[in-house]
């Protein structure tokens, strides 16, 4: 029958329309479709398969906002920050205020070469980063949004600065990674950005204690720059990344599964595409990590894409009044 | 508020109608000039409803298919007043400097 082969034609075309949507407006959709087409129309006008096409992306485009994507916000946009943070702080640290790097490499006579630290003019677009994430950890969430504003300013002009001159500033990619965090942690629900006060003090203390072991293990008789030469603290970059991110990665994907919500699961390829970013820009390390990394990235946006499409799109309809 | 979105709340200013009646009317209001096609409809029908100006009111099944009616909220009609006060002052001035106009070319 023709009737039954043009509804399975605009059946196929509704596909261009998450799953959830069809689901909630598929049969109505179809519907409207077939009333207004002609007798003995067989395929769909080559005008309405460009308007479905055109609706179903639209629709992609703009519908996980509302719901599933500011939810998971709502949790990776004070992590993101934290990150951020931390990440600056490290960078400030390391690669700006000390002679040479924390991480080197062994050459192919198992020499330990040490790196020199860059000393960058950027150096000051650390500061609000660490400046947030201090309001972050006091609780005054939002001038830690108003300083993520400032820092992501200034960190999208250094981007574009350090792209087009040759001004001695970090690599794109730090500017990059630290923009990304920053725009989620910007993206987080109005109202400022606020983490609970567990984890307030888990993200005090828990890296004060592994800097206070650093500094045991370290022994440094001669003091910071002494330990750097050679302390045997010193780290292929390799050997001391993966095992940081693969905590960092066991301890969000703990978190998600023990908060079991589509807030959490939704954060974390939210926080994975620049965490992604990071380890592809980072110098060392070797191509199966960074395929790991962008494998798990892309994992992940694929369940946010499957999560994105399970929502209702409407309220409910309005319940007839009794007797009416 | 563009033609389109103008038209689908006065079609829906008298009473709930269902996708299908909505396409109709339009088509009807425009006098022809205005074709709506489902996936623009239902786009705007869910930014209207985004926007808490337009609502779902009621379902029904008729041959085999369902309809869903909607319905204009009570903000809804509010901006649709706004909108139709504000073309009719412009249509107005437009009017009167024609007026203007014609005389100028007469005298």
């Amino acid at each position: 029958m023709s009737g039954s082969e043009l509804e399975r034609r605009y059946r196929r075309l509704l596909r261009a329309y998450p799953a959830g949507y069809r689901a909630d407006r598929g049969e109505e959709m179809v519907g409207t479709l077939l009333a207004l087409a002609r007798p003995g129309q067989r395929w769909p006008r080559p005008a309405e398969a460009v308007d479905l096409l055109a609706g179903g992306l639209g629709c992609r485009v703009r519908a996980p906002m509302p719901n599933t994507i500011r939810a998971g916000l709502s949790v990776a946009g004070p992590l993101a920050l934290a990150l951020a943070g931390a990440l600056a702080t490290f960078w400030l640290v390391f690669y700006e205020a000390l002679p040479v790097r924390p991480f080197g490499y062994l050459d192919e006579y198992e020499h330990f070469i040490v790196l020199p630290s860059p000393h960058t003019a950027g150096w000051p677009l650390y500061l609000p980063w660490i400046a947030a994430l201090a309001a972050l950890l006091l609780g005054l969430g939002r001038l830690a949004r108003a300083l993520t504003g400032l820092a992501v300013f200034a960190q999208l002009g250094a981007l574009i600065l350090a792209a087009g001159t040759a001004l001695p500033l970090p690599p794109v990619y730090v500017h990059a990674v630290l923009a990304l965090f920053g725009l989620l942690a910007l993206g987080s629900p109005a109202g400022g950005l606020h983490l609970p006060g567990r984890a307030r003090l888990a993200l005090v203390f828990v890296p004060g204690l592994l800097l206070g072991l650093f500094l045991l293990w370290a022994d440094n008789p001669d003091g910071w720059v002494a330990i750097r030469y050679d302390g045997p603290w010193r780290a292929d970059l390799t050997q001391i990344y993966q095992p940081v991110v693969v905590v960092l990665g066991a301890t969000l994907l703990a978190l998600a599964l023990r908060h079991a919500s589509s807030r959490w699961l939704t954060a974390m390829p939210l926080l994975a595409g620049p965490l992604a970013l990071l380890i592809c820009a980072s110098e060392g390390l070797g191509p199966a990590t960074r395929a790991a990394a962008v494998a798990a990235w892309l994992v992940s946006l694929a369940a946010l894409w499957w999560l994105t499409g399970r929502y209702t799109w409407l309220p409910e309809p309005r319940q007839p009044a009794p007797g009416g | 508020m563009q033609e389109p979105t103008f038209l689908i709340m006065t079609a829906l200013a008298a009473g709930p109608q269902h996708g299908y009646g909505l396409i109709q009317q339009v088509a009807e209001l425009s006098g022809g000039r205005l074709r709506l096609r489902p996936g623009t409809l239902y786009g705007a029908l869910d930014r209207l409803a985004g926007e808490g100006l337009v609502a779902r009111d009621r379902e029904e099944v008729i041959d085999g298919r369902l309809r869903r009616y909607y319905r204009l909220t009570d903000p809804g009609a509010d901006a649709l007043a706004t909108h139709a006060r504000r073309l009719r002052a412009n249509a107005d001035a437009a009017e009167a400097r024609l007026r203007i106009r014609l005389r100028a070319a007469t005298t």
